[in-house]
């Protein structure tokens, strides 16, 4: 991971303008990816991360449209290129793969066709020949065998996973520096969908390009990323490292989520404990945290303002008043710290972290033993 | 290989259907009741004695099969009146009939698919914008004209006011005869394919390859064009045997109107004149080629469209 | 990693949160259920047909042709008890007249109208054609007041003008010369009484010309009374042929949808073969083959469904058979690829698994399903049967004289296109009028039933 900014989001602002009225999907989101990073982006369906994906590589259709912030690409303002650019920007210096490898191939052209346009949109100059070249390496490159013969196969010849592995070589042939991968694995089976991570992260290693990764699904998340931030309701609820989200989640949502986790080492059985209620209606979101009808710890200004994302540890943030609450209660109980007033306020620190580390074993363990492999899908069910 | 036992197969159905229409046919014509060669002085000797002479005094059935079994060796048998003792197949093919009519619907069927599939991708192209408002009122306006009324309306317009056309197409000498008959089959046909491309277009638009196009940063053209068309000419491709069919129909009255002696007016006057081997005879050469087209449009869907053509050979 | 190390060293910043010094104690005080709760508002849940007349009516298209149908219905459906000219009334007087043209009697009529007489009674015979009107009792009632005479040689070659402030308030001008030059001129007192003879035909009175808006025919029939009788025919045409292709179509597409295999098979195969049979050409045999049959079977027969088929005319019910036995094959498929795809559906399979009967799971989970579907293609096949309907006409085997279609009317107006052109343009433009509406409102309808476009 070097430190250099790739991607910056700021204040991203993005909504549907429906019949029934204004639908603020994505609600104001902060971020930013560093080169050679793989971030995740996890939240519940309708949660508004695919919307935010759309919205950097501006494939964002009607009725949607960014309402507000900014998204910078290597300090060049990617909202406001023109078509021309934007068409560059797009395959080129950034690439996307989708949830479902079955549509998303044209059916009546060649697997080779595809590949090849992808790479001649952006450089003319380039010849059929050395074009076909590039597009067998390529699909070996991703795993294909007999690159040489499949290239000229039509997809409906490809299984579920070789097309995914062909819509990924396919994204990253002009060597893009941001890979945008629109939860890639959620149609596919769960072995599959294990060969398909190894392949990402393997490739992700040879290239150091960075990963945006988008899923609603905690294991993959465990497995493959380096910094997760947690979506609800168009909001960024918490973000951080990988192994700081799973040890020490700090938002209610996030902890949640973890106890929401089945865990195969726990010796006997354990209970699940989902998260109360239902997403909600974006339409007509509530005033205040958009998590509070369903949080446990709901406190009366929670009902009135939105918390905004705050940095709790170094590189770890968080949404959520409680941890003003913490930060005014220590103030007033002097020489208190922070950190146990706050821990013993919610949940014991050992029991958190303890059973956080089982959730992201659990999480590794799921995927492997290839059982539940839809762990998180909550309030959907 | 499969496709060449789909083809046979394809063949075998279309021959099949040929039969059951030349069944109908003949079953039907003689149910009206009556004798074709009754007229108002006639005497029933005389209606008996004609009755033998072309062999319509024995059972339908005997009647039918001797028919087939001539058709299969070429012989379409004679008329009974419109030219009575010619020979069906000399009425339709040596006097030039067929070949007008056909050069009609061929120019009729090219015209609308020039036409048509330009205009359908120009709708789709500038949804939403005046460009597409405007045709797609022209084609639903197009597909909602009577067919005699457009030639009709044409014939005046063109023919006898501004006198810058033929008023009768009659043999179809001149190039310019073929103008005005062309045009009006070719109206409907050009408006109902214009609407279907461009319907098939934004179905096309809307899925998911096109998506993963333009993520890989397509021009908007070569999406069009390259990804959304092919696979939108699809159900175009399905139309053109219901598009044969109707063009035929609407020869049956354009040739009326510009008074064109072709197979379609013919056919009109021989169910009302009721010459048995002559109803026959049109029937089963019109109804031949639009199950020719049905069965060119299946095979070409096939060729057109690689999931169907090869589904078995994958695995 | 330990998870909890950096927690001692890292203290979030109070200049970093907005607002900080203005939370009081009693802002993090826990909220209670009810709170909670108030924050989600329920949304009113809209239901499938609500949203589908929502999105129809946001089409403005489809909603200007569905007024402008509904306007043509009330045209045809309402409009003849409007105008005082019935479809198959000849007046001689009236022949060939252009729109909103008069003729000579009418004209007089209108001039002794604006001289002040009070009310009028020229052309607007109902009760029957100058054919039928023969010598015999008239009468009228005006202001109470019952006016019965006799009339030599009728009434409509004469103009009846009713004036109260008259002496005696009835006169008629009359040709002298009824087959003559036809001069109207001479205005002559008829004589009146208080009581009508007893088979007397009433006439109405009314205070104006009307106007042939449309002219009339070289028989000197009106020619809007015809476009409205003959749009409505040729929307019952198209609407009846449409329910009983809807009817067989889903009936057969249904059974074979749902029964699947083998029975799937043979009936789909079944429909290919008519669908591959070239239907127009059929058609005309058809029309030829069951005109005298019916005929035969309308004079003999004395069953009450037979007696009111048999007022619709040969040329309609044999029209109707051939729908019934050519054209459901559309249908039929449409709904037999939506039940396939519906019976995949899991929550037929729920009704499955908790016994319910086949009969039921088609009424109560198949058919409500489909219905989207069928009003489509039910609303689409309209325009295609009236098509049909005045081709067939147009080839002088649809409906017969003296019953009209917009069909037949265009055709009897071809030959004289070049002296009238209006006689074919009044009921072609209907006709077009008529179809292109419906299309636009089955574009609308398939755009807001549509659940693929429901997101």
């Amino acid at each position: 991971m070097s430190d250099k900014v790739l991607l910056d989001v700021k204040d991203l602002k993005v909504s549907f303008f429906t019949h029934a009225g204004e639908v603020k999907a994505v609600d104001g989101i902060s971020y930013q990816i560093h080169e050679n990073e793989v971030m995740g982006i996890v939240g519940e369906s309708g949660s508004g991360k695919s919307v935010e994906a759309y919205s950097i590589m501006g494939l964002l259709q009607a009725p949607g449209k960014v309402i507000g912030g900014s998204v910078t690409f290597e300090g060049e303002d990617v909202l406001a290129y023109t078509d021309e650019e934007r068409r560059q920007f797009r395959g080129q210096r950034t690439g996307m793969i989708f949830q479902n490898p079955m549509t998303c191939l044209n059916p009546v052209y060649t697997i080779g066709n595809q590949l090849m346009e992808a790479l001649t949109c952006h450089d003319k100059s380039i010849s059929k020949e050395e074009a076909r070249k590039r597009a067998i390496e390529m699909l070996e490159l991703v795993g294909i065998n007999n690159a040489d013969k499949r290239v000229d196969q039509y997809p409906h010849e490809f299984s579920g996973g070789m097309r995914q592995r062909a819509m990924i070589a396919m994204a990253m042939i002009c060597r893009p520096k941001l890979l945008i991968a629109d939860e890639p694995t959620t149609a596919l089976d769960v072995t599959i969908q294990a060969q398909i991570l190894d392949l990402m992260r393997d490739l992700q290693k040879k290239t150091g390009m960075a990963i945006i990764f988008i899923t609603h699904n905690l294991g993959v998340v465990a497995e493959i990323c380096d910094r997760v931030s947690v979506m609800y309701a168009g909001h960024i609820l918490e973000q951080g490292k990988v192994d700081d989200i799973f040890y020490h989640p700090l938002h209610p949502y996030t902890k949640g989520l973890m106890r929401s986790m089945p865990n195969l080492d726990e010796k006997e059985r354990t209970r699940l404990i989902p998260i109360e209620g239902t997403p909600v209606d974006l339409l007509d979101p509530p005033k205040g945290c958009s998590f509070g009808p369903r949080c446990e710890h709901c406190m009366k200004v929670c009902l009135t303002k939105q918390p905004p994302l705050m940095e709790i540890e170094e590189g770890h943030l968080s949404a959520c008043w409680l941890h003003v609450k913490e930060l005014k209660d220590a103030k007033s109980i002097k020489g208190a710290q922070v950190s146990a007033k706050f821990a013993k306020d919610t949940q014991a620190p050992e029991e958190s972290a303890k059973s956080a580390k089982d959730a992201k074993a659990s999480a590794k363990s799921a995927k492997d033993v290839q059982t539940s492999a839809k762990s998180v899908k909550e309030g959907k069910a | 290989m499969d496709l060449f036992v789909y083809t046979l197969k394809r063949i075998g159905t279309a021959l099949l259907t040929l039969l059951l229409v030349a069944a109908i046919t003949f079953f039907l014509m003689n149910a009206i009741p009556g004798s074709p060669f009754m007229t108002d002085k006639s005497t029933p000797e005389q209606i008996a004695l004609a009755n033998a002479k072309y062999g319509l005094d024995k059972p339908l059935v005997v009647q039918f099969v001797n028919y087939i079994k001539n058709l299969l060796h070429g012989d379409m048998g004679t008329s009974l009146k419109m030219q009575q003792d010619t020979a069906v197949a000399k009425i339709l093919f040596g006097q030039g009939k067929f070949r007008r009519s056909i050069q009609l619907g061929v120019f009729a069927l090219l015209t609308s698919i020039i036409v048509g599939i330009p205009l359908g991708c120009l709708c789709a192209y500038y949804r939403g914008k005046w460009i597409d408002s405007i045709l797609r009122v022209v084609t639903t306006v197009g597909i909602a004209m009577p067919t005699f009324v457009i030639a009709t309306l044409m014939l005046f317009t063109f023919g006898v006011n501004l006198k810058i056309l033929p008023v009768q197409s009659g043999t179809l000498d001149s190039p310019i005869s073929y103008v005005m008959p062309v045009i009006t089959m070719a109206l409907y046909p050009s408006c109902h394919i214009a609407k279907l491309t461009r319907t098939s277009m934004l179905d096309s638009i809307s899925q998911d390859y096109i998506r993963t196009a333009r993520a890989k940063g397509l021009k908007t053209k070569m999406i069009l064009f390259k990804h959304a068309l092919r696979n939108s000419l699809i159900p175009v491709i399905t139309y053109l045997g219901p598009l044969t069919a109707s063009i035929i129909t609407g020869s049956l009255v354009v040739e009326q109107i510009y008074s064109i002696p072709g197979i379609g007016s013919y056919f009109v006057s021989s169910i009302l004149n009721r010459d048995y081997p002559i109803i026959m005879g049109t029937t089963i050469l019109l109804a031949a080629l639009i199950v020719f087209m049905n069965l060119v449009v299946d095979i070409a869907y096939k060729i057109v469209d690689p999931r169907i053509n090869l589904t078995k050979k994958g695995d | 990693m330990d998870g909890h190390k950096t927690v001692q060293f890292f203290q979030l910043d109070p200049e970093r949160v907005p607002g900080f010094d203005s939370f009081t104690s009693e802002d993090f005080e826990s909220a209670s259920a009810e709170e909670k709760s108030s924050m989600v508002q329920m949304h009113k849940s809209v239901s499938y047909w609500q949203d589908a007349w929502r999105r129809f009516r946001a089409n403005h298209v489809s909603m200007g042709a569905l007024l402008v149908f509904v306007l043509i219905l009330v045209f045809s459906f309402i409009g003849p008890y409007l105008i005082p000219y019935s479809y198959e009334d000849q007046y001689r007087s009236s022949q060939k007249l252009g729109p909103m043209e008069y003729s000579e009697v009418e004209q007089m009529a209108r001039e002794v109208l604006a001289n002040g007489a009070e009310g009028i009674y020229a052309t607007s015979l109902k009760s029957g054609s100058l054919t039928a009107i023969s010598k015999g009792s008239w009468y009228f009632t005006a202001n109470g007041t019952t006016y019965a005479f006799t009339f030599e040689s009728g009434v409509e070659k004469a103009t009846l003008i009713y004036d109260k402030d008259a002496e005696n308030p009835v006169y008629i001008g009359y040709d002298s010369d009824y087959e003559g030059d036809g001069v109207y001129s001479e205005i002559t007192v008829v004589e009146t009484t208080d009581t009508p003879a007893e088979d007397a035909q009433e006439l109405t009175l009314s205070k104006s010309v009307f106007p042939h808006v449309f002219g009339t025919d070289s028989q000197g029939r009106d020619l809007m009374a015809r476009c409205m009788y003959g749009a409505r025919v040729s929307i019952i045409i198209g609407v009846v042929a449409a329910l009983i292709v809807l009817f067989i179509g889903a009936l057969y597409g249904s059974i074979s949808g749902f029964a699947g295999g083998r029975v799937d098979f043979v009936m789909m195969r079944i429909v290919d073969l008519i669908y591959s049979v070239p239907d127009v050409l059929i058609v005309l045999l058809l029309q030829v083959v069951l005109k005298d049959p019916l005929q035969n079977w309308f004079d003999s027969s004395s069953f009450p469904l037979v007696k009111a088929l048999s007022t619709l005319g040969v040329g309609i019910v044999s029209i109707f058979i051939t729908f019934a036995l050519l054209y459901w094959v559309g249908m039929a498929r449409v709904i037999r690829g939506q039940v396939l795809s519906l019976k995949e559906q899991e929550y037929v399979t729920a009704a499955t698994v908790l016994g319910a009967s086949s009969s039921k799971i088609i009424r109560r989970h198949l058919l409500p399903n489909c219905v989207g579907q069928l009003i489509i293609s039910t609303c689409l096949q309209i325009p295609s049967a009236i098509f049909l309907e005045s081709f067939l006409s147009y080839l002088g085997l649809g409906v017969s004289a003296p019953m009209a279609s917009l069909g037949s009317l265009c055709s009897d107006a071809q030959d004289t296109f070049l002296m009238y052109p209006y006689r074919l343009l009044c009921p072609a433009l209907l006709l077009s009028l008529i179809v292109l509406s419906l299309n636009l409102i089955g574009d609308g309808l398939r755009d807001a039933l549509d659940p693929r476009l429901k997101s």
